[in-house]
């Protein structure tokens, strides 16, 4: 049976390309860039009556889901092509989607950080002492923020499909970082005192304790993920993961309560 | 509240601290975007799901393209972002309540605009007109000279996206002229993106009527109650390949549709 991409694309009903909208409108910040990646999203897509689509589909899956990824895939291809290969740091990234968001109005699109003050505050429901500060912690952590040429860095042919090669996990320097961003928000210490060379040995071998102490299941990482770095609730977690929602929120308690005491153990809280 | 707003953010700061310590390199190759849509809707077989269970939840790139697509199909709403850690998060819950009250006053200042639009709208955005990859035209650049080339039961996509969102009703229609003078064409529905875009697809000789031969075709995209007869969009083109107004644009080339030569 083949999939009428175009009739599925434009149904009102499933509302797939209102939705397509909004995540590229929130993916890129702002109405103009979101708009751009959108239309570029969707003639790519429909490009000789939507053969990448048909092409890719094999049947395992819902259509609709597929038609979604692959336009989600679009979107960041047409990042690649505008912005450049480069991608947040690891530690920015695992930081969560404020970071991100700071990090790409501030060394990729290289606006000054009281637009970015003003552009944040505006929409996105943080207050402008979190976005300074935010700022000043991703300026003293990445020196050459903003310094190099976005042109040279958008030649490369943009991947139809996720790379081949998985982008390599937070490096010990990278996570000493990111402690220290996390730790003023636990211990109530603030994380930019130091800069990131000063990473301590001390701080290190914690690090390395806190990795053998804890384990995450699958389900468990994906609920932190969503609810802690994307900002959903916990109930949008238990959709995600097709679970009961009292399942997952006894999961996410248990997870809390294990990660809490693994902290008290290492000595990161009173 | 403020209590729960300060646990929030200390959970928070675990959860991302304890992600991080934890985070191991992403295992084997990503899948492709079948099997990550297929993992979503559990149909991948045991193995299948074992590698992507143990791959997805430490790769950012797969992370969010699994975020992204349960968003565009409804299963997770658009979150709002939360706020950069660490950071006076407690704050948050009077933005959102901040936020509530902006919308309602959106919302009536839009209602006012629209009012105030029937009157005086400003002209609509400019288009830009691809006819599959056989013509793209923008401003008068591709001149009288363009020619789009056709068989019969080629495919036959035809992409008009606006430069900025257009958020009104617009439509697109299509004349052709095979020397007895423009007449309207039949065409599948034309679809509508939120953004304004239009976008027709079919094959031609099918439900893609094109005339054999060398004809002219015109379009023309704009405002539902704002594009005049064929003979104003023929008069106003004229020997120019595009023209416009504050409600709609237009354009004229030439087309061949070659003869089918199968027996």
């Amino acid at each position: 049976m083949t999939t009428d991409w175009q009739r599925l694309f434009f149904d009102p009903e499933a509302a797939l390309s209102e939705r397509l909208l909004a995540r590229a409108r929130k993916r890129f910040g702002s109405h103009e860039d979101g708009e751009a990646a959108y239309n570029y999203a969707l003639q790519e897509i429909s490009r000789d009556n939507w053969q990448r689509l048909t092409r890719g589909y094999a049947g395992r899956g819902k259509p609709e889901a597929f038609l979604c990824i692959t336009f989600v895939n679009l979107l960041e291809e047409y990042a690649v092509r505008k912005y450049g290969r480069k991608r947040p740091p690891a530690w920015v990234r695992r930081a969560g989607e404020a970071w991100c968001r700071i990090y790409e109005l501030l060394c990729l699109k290289r606006l000054l950080p009281e637009s970015i003050v003003e552009r944040l505050t505006g929409r996105q429901h943080m207050t402008a002492d979190a976005v300074r500060s935010a700022i000043e912690q991703v300026r003293s952590r990445i020196p050459d923020c903003g310094q190099y040429d976005v042109e040279t860095l958008a030649e490369g042919t943009p991947q139809a499909a996720p790379q081949a090669q998985p982008p390599a996990a937070l490096g010990t320097a990278e996570l000493g970082i990111l402690l220290e961003v996390l730790a003023g928000a636990v211990a109530g210490v603030e994380g930019n005192e130091r800069p990131a060379a000063a990473v301590s040995r001390a701080t290190l071998a914690r690090l390395a304790e806190l990795r053998d102490s804890l384990t995450f299941s699958a389900e468990e990482r994906l609920t932190l993920h969503l609810v802690y770095a994307q900002g959903h609730s916990v109930a949008a977690a238990a959709r995600a993961l097709s679970e009961p929602e009292h399942r997952v929120r006894a999961m996410h308690a248990r997870t809390l309560a294990r990660l809490r005491d693994a902290l008290r153990g290492l000595g990161f809280e009173s | 509240m403020p209590d729960e707003r300060e646990n929030f953010d200390a959970h928070a700061a675990r959860a991302l601290l304890g992600l991080a310590a934890t985070e191991a390199p992403p295992d084997g190759v990503c899948p492709t975007l079948e099997e990550l849509s297929a993992w979503q809707a559990r149909a991948l077989s045991e193995e299948d799901a074992a590698r992507l269970d143990a791959h997805v939840p430490h790769c950012l790139r797969c992370l969010e393209l699994w975020t992204g697509m349960l968003e565009a199909t409804g299963v997770l709403e658009p979150a709002l972002e939360p706020a950069p850690t660490p950071g006076p998060w407690r704050f948050l819950h009077r933005w959102r309540g901040a936020a509530v009250a902006a919308s309602a006053v959106a919302v009536f200042a839009v209602a006012g605009v629209l009012l105030q639009q029937t009157a005086d709208r400003p002209a609509l955005a400019a288009y830009t007109l691809q006819i599959d990859d056989r013509m793209s035209q923008r401003g008068n650049e591709a001149g009288d000279a363009t020619v789009v080339t056709y068989g019969a039961g080629d495919a036959f996509t035809l992409t008009a996206r606006p430069d900025t969102a257009v958020d009104e009703a617009v439509r697109v229609q299509l004349f052709v002229d095979a020397g007895s003078g423009p007449v309207p064409l039949a065409l599948p529905p034309a679809r509508i993106a939120p953004t304004g875009a239009v976008q027709v697809t079919g094959t031609v000789g099918l439900d893609v009527p094109l005339p054999e031969g060398q004809s002219v075709l015109y379009v023309v995209v704009g405002r539902t109650d704002g594009i005049p007869g064929v003979e104003d969009i023929v008069s106003a083109l004229g020997d120019q390949p595009r023209a416009s107004d504050s409600d709609w644009t237009a354009w004229r080339f030439r087309l061949t549709v070659e003869q089918d030569t199968q027996p």
